[in-house]
């Protein structure tokens, strides 16, 4: 069940409820929930995470046994090895498929992949699993001695679909008993429940057919204000959507009195890519730095420091992009969004050598520094939407192309949301960091307008851009 | 922003009191068209709907005209069709009128209009119709406005969903979900759980409220006024016409009568479009309908100035402004008029 609509909200208040009720064992209520929300979506995938929760489970607990290092090594490649398989069946087999497809006669057996879909949450959850066993491993926890918390760890249905991605040692001891809910959890549960949905259901969703339509006009028809419009305001509708979505999955889970991490840090005021990625999406940005980018530099580094522009280190950087850009599907246009953010972070680390460091903390460079940021992130997002690789060549050749370079290709309304939504944004971030006000009179009128949007606008019609990930 | 916890449930609660009180209609605005001066009728013949939209209208329509076993003609427009300016209680729009003279010469017309329908519509709307009535001839209105919208509406992608999940019950080729049913169900449970509540009824209008208010105040602060000129969208305006194109092309490969016509407009003070770019699109028009053997009309002068009406404000003002789309009855009777005439020669 989608997180905006009735239903959500109603399954909510009942599980909220029947987990307060003491006489139900808490743990196994919770575990009943979630699976009954999982299968909401599909009952078919039930057995595949039920499975996933076994092998890194069970894997977790042999690395945490035996004492030989090979073994464990040996362990946890199998597990690591199996998860992989798993994510990259499902995501990517297609696209593994097509590429021999010119090489040998396949076709007829592409043909039978085409009806595979893909297993809601499974990027997220096989991460969170990986995650696990790999702390194991660096004995940074101890494997969990029971299968129930371990289960609940990957199935907890706030996080199951679209994360944020938790860390085991960040969840797991949460879990395991039923904790004490004070008024600030429902406090801040409940005033991050209504955030994100007035951010989904009233910002997000009402973008989404302006960027729909844009990005179905024929690029060629299309120049350089256009594209950069388009890039706007898709970033401003993935912005709202993936923060709405994370907002309505920490605040469901502090409700139940459960902690999550936070996911976005307001993204669009870094003044860097690299404080960019500091903000947006955390829990996935801190994930492959851990487990991906920090391990490959240990690979050929050891545990020397080396300089950040060394070509083994920019290998390093390229490959943890690329494959972050993967990570959100099978399409080519990920890769490309992923290298141009590679790039951009190595264009960052050569400013910070070329340029002193004083430099970096005058007003009007900081000043500069935001806006170049921020074009170049929302220039970044146009491969993320458009429909494919050839799609985004056209695009960016528009984007550059001398032809129609001031003309206006879009709906007049495309430009002037996109230009409300990026003032009112940093207006609205200059107003509530300067101007602290607590008045609950003003609090209220806040809510009463939030709550009244979200009412009239809620409809289960728009699923989270994430989702499909 | 964190709130105090119980400030939520009384802000619900105050909105579900203050909706309950609202004496709203629970309307969605039919097509933006609710308002002081523009009325909506869609069509009956003998009880039966001669006149419609998307599904499920669309659907007692086709029933109507496959039941009566005539020959059908179909009328394809926009919101002219079915909006009159100063209705009266015995108002006869154009679908009705020439329903009733194509009748006594045994075809049955059926309208089907939608408030700027563009040509991907239009075609949409089609493709629901030739294979499931025996269609002898089509006309289709074409109003510059609408060149410059593009897509299919909510109801119509609904209804291709439904009917691509009826054929495609395995959910073949889909790589995401193509529907949540439990959901689905759930939602019209709860839908059907609140039927008769008045705060959970007004949501649509207020929401269509919300837009059209937004609308005005956009109009009100940029100055956009019924005379300002609207500059055709290029990718708007290929798309347009690849789909009429491709509308031709399908009914004179079935060997229908086609006959594309220049909708009325109000020749007031000029016309809000720019001369260049209107004259451009009836030829292009005029082009691609002789490129097929169709018909060519063009009747954008023939509703006098006197029948054209006046309707709500686009901006935040309560006067009635002029309204350069929509006529009073006396349009719609001469509309029919030469509709019959074009057919009879």
């Amino acid at each position: 069940m989608l997180f905006n609509s009735w239903t959500y909200i109603t399954f909510f208040i009942l599980a909220a409820l029947i987990l307060r009720v003491k006489y139900l064992p808490w743990r196994y209520s919770l575990a009943v929930l979630s699976i009954l929300f999982y299968i909401s979506w599909d009952y078919r995938f039930v057995p595949l995470i039920l499975f996933i929760t076994i092998l890194n489970f069970f894997s977790a607990k042999f690395i945490d046994k035996v004492s030989k290092i090979e073994l464990k090594k040996l362990i946890l490649a199998i597990s690591v090895f199996i998860n992989l398989a798993i994510l990259i069946f499902f995501k990517y087999i297609l696209l593994i498929l097509s590429m021999f497809e010119s090489v040998f006669d396949i076709k007829h057996y592409v043909s039978h992949f085409h009806s595979i879909i893909l297993p809601l949450g499974i990027s997220f959850y096989i991460f969170q699993a990986i995650s696990y066993v790999v702390d194991v491993y660096r004995k940074e926890r101890n494997a969990e001695a029971s299968y129930l918390n371990f289960m609940l760890f990957i199935v907890f249905f706030p996080q199951l679909i679209a994360g944020p991605i938790m860390r085991a040692n960040q969840l797991l001891p949460q879990l395991k008993k039923r904790p004490k809910i004070n008024n600030n959890d429902l406090k801040i549960g409940m005033s991050y429940f209504l955030n994100g949905l007035f951010l989904k259901v009233v910002l997000a969703d009402n973008i989404s057919p302006f960027v729909d339509s844009a990005f179905d006009v024929n690029p060629s028809l299309l120049g350089f204000l256009d594209i950069s419009t388009m890039g706007f305001l898709f970033g401003w509708q993935i912005y709202f959507d993936f923060f709405g979505y994370s907002l309505i999955a920490i605040g469901s889970a502090r409700i139940i009195g459960i902690m999550l991490v936070d996911n976005f840090k307001d993204p669009y005021i870094s003044q860097s890519i690299r404080e960019f990625w500091t903000r947006w999406h955390i829990s996935l940005s801190q994930w492959i730095r851990d487990y991906l980018y920090v391990p490959l530099l240990r690979v050929f580094f050891k545990d020397q420091r080396p300089s950040n522009l060394n070509l083994l280190v920019i290998l390093c950087l390229f490959v943890s992009w690329s494959l972050m850009g993967m990570w959100h599907g099978s399409n080519l246009s990920f890769l490309i969004w992923g290298l141009m953010h590679a790039v951009f972070l190595l264009i960052y680390r050569i400013n910070q050598k070329i340029f002193p460091n004083k430099l970096f903390k005058n007003k009007i460079v900081k000043l500069m520094s935001l806006g170049v940021t921020l074009y170049a992130v929302m220039i970044a997002w146009i491969p993320f939407r458009a429909n494919d690789a050839n799609h985004t060549y056209e695009l960016f050749l528009s984007l550059i192309s001398h032809e129609n370079f001031l003309s206006l290709g879009l709906r007049e309304d495309t430009y002037l949301i996109a230009f409300i939504i990026t003032i009112g944004y940093f207006l609205y971030y200059f107003v509530v960091n300067t101007f602290k006000v607590k008045n609950i009179n003003l609090e209220f009128i806040f809510i009463l307008f939030k709550v009244m949007m979200v009412y009239i606008y809620l409809q289960a019609k728009d699923q989270f851009i994430y989702f499909q990930f | 922003m964190v709130y105090k916890f119980y400030l939520i449930p009384i802000a619900v609660a105050i909105i579900w009191t203050s909706f309950s009180l609202l004496n709203l209609t629970g309307s969605d605005g039919n097509e933006d068209l609710l308002n002081d001066g523009t009325s909506v009728l869609y069509e009956q013949y003998e009880d039966i709907p001669i006149h419609c939209g998307a599904y499920p209208e669309l659907k007692e329509c086709i029933d109507g005209a496959h039941k009566s076993n005539l020959d059908a003609v179909l009328l394809f427009g926009n919101s002219q069709l079915h909006a009159v300016n100063n209705i009266s209680n015995k108002s006869e729009l154009v679908a009705l009128r020439f329903h009733k003279t194509r009748r006594k010469v045994n075809e049955y017309v059926v309208t089907i209009s939608y408030g700027n329908a563009n040509f991907e519509e239009i075609n949409w709307a089609m493709e629901n119709l030739l294979d499931k009535i025996k269609v002898k001839r089509i006309f289709i209105a074409c109003v510059f406005d609408d060149m410059r919208e593009v897509g299919l509406r909510p109801e119509m992608l609904e209804t291709n969903q439904l009917q691509e999940n009826a054929i495609n019950q395995d959910f073949k080729n889909s790589y995401i979900f193509p529907e949540i049913p439990i959901q689905d169900i759930s939602e019209s449970l709860i839908n059907e759980f609140f039927t008769d509540s008045p705060a959970w009824n007004t949501r649509h209008e207020l929401k269509y409220r919300i837009n059209v208010n937004l609308r005005k105040m956009r109009n009100f602060v940029f100055g956009i006024t019924p005379e300002t000129k609207r500059k055709i969208l290029p990718h708007a305006y290929e798309r347009n016409i690849n789909y009429f194109s491709q509308i031709l092309k399908k009914t004179s490969e079935k060997g229908i009568e086609t006959i594309a016509y220049i909708a009325p407009i109000l020749h007031d003070e000029g016309i809000p479009y720019d001369k260049n770019e209107y004259s451009k699109y009836k030829n292009d028009i005029k082009d691609i309908t002789d490129f097929y053997g169709a018909k060519f009309i063009n009747l954008e002068k023939i509703v006098p100035n006197e029948a054209w009406g006046l309707k709500q404000n686009t901006q935040l003002k309560s006067t009635l402004e002029k309204d350069y789309m929509h006529f009073t009855e006396t349009g719609h009777i001469i509309l029919a008029k030469s509709l019959n005439e074009i057919i009879d020669g």
